[in-house]
């Protein structure tokens, strides 16, 4: 490495954020200088890097980089940096074009002339933008490009959606709604100033939404009505979460019904059982004819056919997901969500009849191990996954349920995973997750979920503490079961640097010691959010440990200690405006576990 | 030796410049080793490209092309890259301006570069001796992946690097960067 020429220890350095380089200077004496070329400083991007709430980001700018270099700046996402200290930065980065700075304590207020020379920027609006700003104001914002404006509706609404009219240059627009309002009409308002205003050179449109736009029938219509009219330049791209691929005047991607693959997602897609990610619809709806395509994301479970969880047991749907995942167009899936009903072992409910089940009834606390597991051959095909999500399948025979459980087992094939979000069954003895915390070194986010917790039964939870220690690059965990034992859990969990920790459920009713927070809190100096939800204490002890857990955050405005009796109390709105103890609306997915799969995600799209 | 387009009999060649489209060009590696291989596959590097305009290349002729900074083994490697991306478009330019990633690494790529650490440094020096900017950048990407998110430490132990701070040295680095390290 340190023999390497200079350019290629440069070209190798500037593939990494400003964090990574910072570490990486202290690598080797004399690596500072890497901080001084404007090939590594042009792009600075802390976008949600929690790890550097320690730090005086603006001072380090200023003193460390030569401020002349810095042409795109991210800090979205970094909630705890004052209004003031991030004005007085960006006017003292004279060449700066590029700005994201979504989630933080700046508001969009095109009076600000530092906004002028930006050709992208992306950034939360106040809520009133039309009555704070005459028209002339977004005329200086003339060179914009790219613009990103979370919870837009607002604004479309009172200005009927001429606000584009004001941006003459703009070539993409991002829209993140986050009022869970349904965006249809604006979608229409949009694409019908579109229509009208032919003077603008729009090359896309991205919306994210946190109601899925994909059960909307007639919105799909709509869409591929107006989008195949007319009037769209060629390359012109609408991105939308979780929406099927437009149906395109080409007959298909996959001609239909030709491989046991086409069948299946004609089938599934259909069904509206199955999506795809972001990237991946952006690929098929180009209209080209392809045979094959790499999916990086897939989610196999709709909210539509959340309703009619009972269809997702069907051996037809089973079957044909299993042939989606087994062929080669998974290999690199890297997202994947699914429904644990996936796991079961058709070949056992065939010879049901006949043959004694293996695992009639699911013993408690005993390690099921299941050769041969159908689904293992499936999970070797998917060994470059990173994120699965499983949510626990809630109808079945009791034929099926033993292999079902055996299914957990297959986790730990899969070696990348960084993020596991499971729905546990009350069943389970939690031995799978031993080994996943052993064998997947990589996983960081943790989201576990046990319903109909019995408190006789705790070979899950035991298991779980037990082994916490193993899971060494665990950064975020949420917890949610039935009751949670907080001392043990703390202590298991000393080892490890978390970042984020959200819990969930009844904590001892009896009296805790006054130390537990204190000591836990103190020797966790990265952990950024801790909220406790706890139903079954009263309000004075609520705000006992409130009391406590606060003073642990030492003043730092990045640290969110909260204690809390249940998550609907917590106050999300105006949260960026308002007090300092309320929680950031970037830990919002966390706290309320969205799923990440085929879920537009505006860092890294 | 590798079976991989060793070199053709006279005979052989003469039969084949009568039917291929493409001549072929011959390379020889630092360990004398010589590969034949397609010329439009070579000129992917864009130091053989500029070495063929600039000698003239006469396709009679049996000149071998001698490349002493790559030995066969690596050399091997990168035509085996050049021979998959044959098709691919030209890579663009780099942008300073243009958004980092590291994890648009393809997929046929990423099995390709799972190499020992001194094979892939090898490759970044080769694909940068041979100008080929496609393989440099991913295996660019490959080592940066391998860099991300590990603290100093961390990364000496995954590259095997020798400490080369004082103590009194170190702390000082790490009062600098009280902010990535813990409080």
């Amino acid at each position: 490495m340190d023999q390497l020429p200079v350019e290629l220890l440069l070209k190798i350095v500037k593939q990494l954020n400003i964090y990574d380089i910072v570490q990486f200077c202290a690598v080797f004496k004399n690596f500072k200088f890497l901080l001084r070329e404007k090939c590594i400083t042009s792009s600075l991007n802390w976008s949600r890097n929690f790890e550097i709430h320690n730090m005086d980001l603006c001072r380090f700018i200023k003193t460390e980089i030569n401020l002349d270099n810095v042409i795109s700046l991210n800090i979205n996402g970094l909630y705890w940096i004052p209004k003031k200290d991030l004005e007085s930065l960006i006017r003292k980065l004279p060449n700066l074009n590029e700005l994201y700075a979504v989630d933080t304590k700046l508001m969009f207020c095109p009076k600000d002339t530092f906004y002028y020379k930006l050709k992208k920027l992306a950034i939360n609006s106040s809520k009133h933008i039309e009555e704070l700003v005459p028209d002339y104001y977004f005329n200086s914002l003339k060179y914009l490009q790219l613009l990103l404006l979370p919870s837009v509706r607002q604004m479309m609404k009172s200005t009927g959606g001429s606000v584009l009219e004001q941006f003459p240059n703009i070539d993409e627009l991002w829209i993140l709604e986050r009022s869970g309002m349904l965006l249809d009409g604006v979608i229409e308002d949009l694409l019908f100033n579109f229509h009208v205003n032919k003077k603008l050179n729009l090359n896309k449109i991205v919306l994210q939404n946190y109601q899925p736009f994909g059960d909307s029938r007639d919105l799909r219509k709509g869409l591929s009505e107006t989008f195949y009219s007319n009037n769209f330049q060629i390359g012109f791209q609408l991105i939308l979460e979780r929406l099927p691929p437009l149906e395109t005047k080409q007959k298909s991607i996959f001609e239909p019904e030709e491989t046991e693959f086409e069948e299946a997602w004609f089938w599934l897609q259909r069904g509206g059982f199955l999506f795809c990610g972001p990237r991946d619809s952006k690929f098929l709806s180009t209209g080209q004819t392809v045979k094959q395509i790499s999916f990086e994301e897939l989610h196999f479970i709709s909210c539509a056919s959340l309703k009619l969880n009972s269809h997702l047991n069907q051996e037809h749907y089973i079957k044909a997901a299993l042939t989606i995942l087994n062929s080669e167009n998974c290999k690199y899936l890297k997202k994947l969500r699914i429904n644990s009903c996936l796991f079961q072992d058709l070949r056992q409910s065939e010879r049901a009849s006949t043959e004694p089940v293996p695992f009639k009834k699911p013993r408690i606390g005993v390690q099921s191990v299941c050769l041969n597991h159908p689904f293992q051959e499936t999970a070797k095909n998917l060994s470059n996954l990173e994120e699965l999500e499983i949510v626990s399948c809630t109808y079945g025979s009791k034929t099926i349920i033993g292999s079902v459980l055996c299914g957990y087992n297959c986790i730990e094939e899969f070696r990348n995973l960084k993020k596991l979000q499971v729905e546990i069954p009350h069943v389970i003895d939690g031995s799978f997750l031993i080994n996943v915390f052993k064998v997947c070194q990589n996983l960081n986010f943790l989201d576990l979920t046990l319903y109909n917790y019995r408190p006789g039964f705790n070979a899950f939870m035991k298991n779980f503490y037990n082994n916490l220690e193993f899971a060494t690059n665990l950064k975020d965990l949420r917890l949610s079961c039935g009751y949670i034992d907080l001392e043990k859990l703390f202590s298991n969990l000393n080892k490890l640097k978390l970042h984020r920790l959200v819990l969930s459920g009844n904590i001892s009713s009896g009296i805790l010691p006054e130390n537990v927070f204190p000591s836990f809190l103190l020797a966790q100096p990265r952990l950024v959010l801790f909220i406790l939800v706890a139903d079954n204490i009263s309000h004075t002890v609520t705000s006992k440990i409130n009391n406590l857990i606060r003073k642990c955050t030492n003043k730092n405005p990045a640290k969110v200690f909260s204690c809390v009796k249940h998550l609907s109390k917590i106050d999300w709105e105006n949260v960026l405006i308002q007090a300092s103890n309320k929680i950031p609306i970037v830990h919002s997915d966390f706290v309320h576990r969205r799923t990440r799969v085929a879920v537009i995600d505006f860092d890294t799209f | 030796m590798s079976t991989l387009n060793t070199v053709k009999s006279p005979a052989m060649n003469v039969n084949f410049f009568a039917f291929a489209i493409m001549p072929n060009i011959k390379l020889q590696s630092s360990d004398g080793e010589t590969f034949e291989i397609d010329v439009e596959i070579a000129k992917c590097s864009v130091t053989i490209k500029t070495m063929l305009e600039d000698l003239g290349m006469d396709e009679e002729e049996e000149e071998v092309v001698p490349l002493p900074n790559v030995n066969s083994a690596i050399l091997r490697k990168v035509i085996q890259w050049a021979t998959y991306h044959k098709d691919d478009p030209p890579p663009p330019e780099d942008d300073d301006n243009k958004e980092k990633r590291t994890d648009d690494i393809s997929s046929w790529d990423a099995d390709f570069l799972k190499v020992d650490q001194g094979t892939l440094f090898e490759l970044i020096l080769a694909a940068n001796y041979l100008d080929i900017k496609g393989l440099l950048d991913v295996t660019c990407k490959t080592v940066a992946n391998m860099i991300k998110g590990k603290a100093p430490e961390e990364i000496r132990k995954t590259f095997n690097i020798k400490n080369d701070f004082t103590p009194s040295e170190e702390e000082q680095v790490r009062k600098e960067n009280e902010w990535c390290e813990e409080k």
